[in-house]
């Protein structure tokens, strides 16, 4: 089944469009999602979630 | 985005990031070539990361030495502080062999239940993460970093193995959501981002956090909410997230909180809206 999985994926990069590529790469600087605010996706405890909610 | 998009559409966006660092023909590369082209993508953009380069196809667990402090670096508020914060919570790191083995196996049995339940997303799961790393803190319950994709740090508590698979539906859910961005583009002025009119509610911590945080929490509160209705044999165990119901609730607010301010879809991208579109909707159906 995985190798079904990296088949999927094979023709995933078979059928992409070298235009769109070179679009994404060209971009990927200027669209760097580092510059967002709020790096870390932290994900915090349950309880630690409603203290923050209640505040 | 697994449950929003399917698994085509995922497999789609980590081919458009990954071609360009393919060394072979698409057709005889192996889930290890894959791996090492979308791991290359990372490194392109992210040059701070380490470098991943499995011989055992597999994720890695890192245990301690240098890799482990270079991995933590990349997750501190600041270098300076004292002790040392992640999203605002102290940490340490673990000293304990024996704990960290038996940390590592929990997650290891947790990834073989996780295959069970779901082949494709555990497939995702393998391809996306390069390096999981154990830390000690109060706070956190795990954490992923968009400046360094593929690395997941989770904490040292008594989780159990629903909880751990929710982590790695949560997780991989902001690695998918940052890679859409990169091949889409989700908004149209950074800069605006980080103001607080432009602030809404997060479908996970129930506070207002910037637009990004929020567009965030509620694909990952989806994710998690339609895993728990394709896998409901796990739910009474979990502690890690809100029961179902409250999550229904908390997915319905943050999407209020966006659509009722007007600026805020001005903000978006049609990608963003896009998504926001389908979450409401998949919601309305479910």
């Amino acid at each position: 089944m995985l190798d079904q999985l990296v088949l999927a994926t094979q023709l995933a990069l078979e059928n992409v469009d070298a235009n769109e590529v070179k679009s994404v790469m060209d971009k990927a600087y200027t669209r760097n999602i580092s510059y967002q605010p709020d790096q870390v996706n932290s994900m915090i405890n349950h309880d630690s979630v409603n203290a923050l909610a209640s505040k | 985005m697994y449950y929003l998009l399917g698994i085509e559409k995922n497999l789609e966006t980590i081919a458009v990031v990954s071609k360009s660092f393919l060394k072979l023909p698409s057709k005889e590369a192996s889930f290890k070539e894959l791996k090492e082209a979308y791991f290359s993508f990372t490194k392109y953009v992210q040059p701070d990361i380490p470098h991943f380069s499995s011989e055992e196809e597999q994720i890695n667990f890192v245990e301690g030495g240098d890799l482990l402090d270079q991995l933590i670096n990349l997750f501190l508020d600041n270098n300076n502080l004292s002790p040392p914060k992640i999203s605002g919570y102290d940490f340490k790191k673990i000293y304990d062999d024996m704990l960290l083995k038996r940390k590592f196996q929990l997650i290891k049995n947790s990834l073989d239940v996780h295959k069970k339940n779901n082949l494709e997303h555990y497939f995702l799961v393998q391809l996306l993460f390069s390096y999981i790393f154990l830390i000690q803190s109060e706070g956190l319950s795990c954490a992923t970093n968009p400046k360094a994709m593929g690395l997941l740090l989770m904490d040292h508590k008594e989780w159990g193995i629903g909880d751990i698979c929710e982590m790695f539906i949560h997780e991989t859910a902001h690695q998918l959501v940052s890679l859409d961005e990169y091949r889409h583009g989700h908004y149209l002025n950074l800069l605006e981002l980080s103001k607080p009119e432009n602030y809404a509610i997060s479908a996970i911590r129930k506070v207002k956090r910037p637009l990004n945080k929020v567009i965030h929490s509620l694909i990952v509160a989806f994710e998690i909410f339609a895993y728990r209705n394709s896998v409901a044999k796990l739910n009474m165990t979990v502690k890690v997230h809100p029961k179902t119901s409250e999550l229904k609730k908390q997915i319905v607010d943050a999407i209020e909180s966006i659509v009722r301010e007007k600026h805020l879809i001005t903000l978006l991208t049609p990608r963003a809206n896009l998504i926001l579109e389908l979450i409401e909707q998949k919601m309305l159906s479910s």
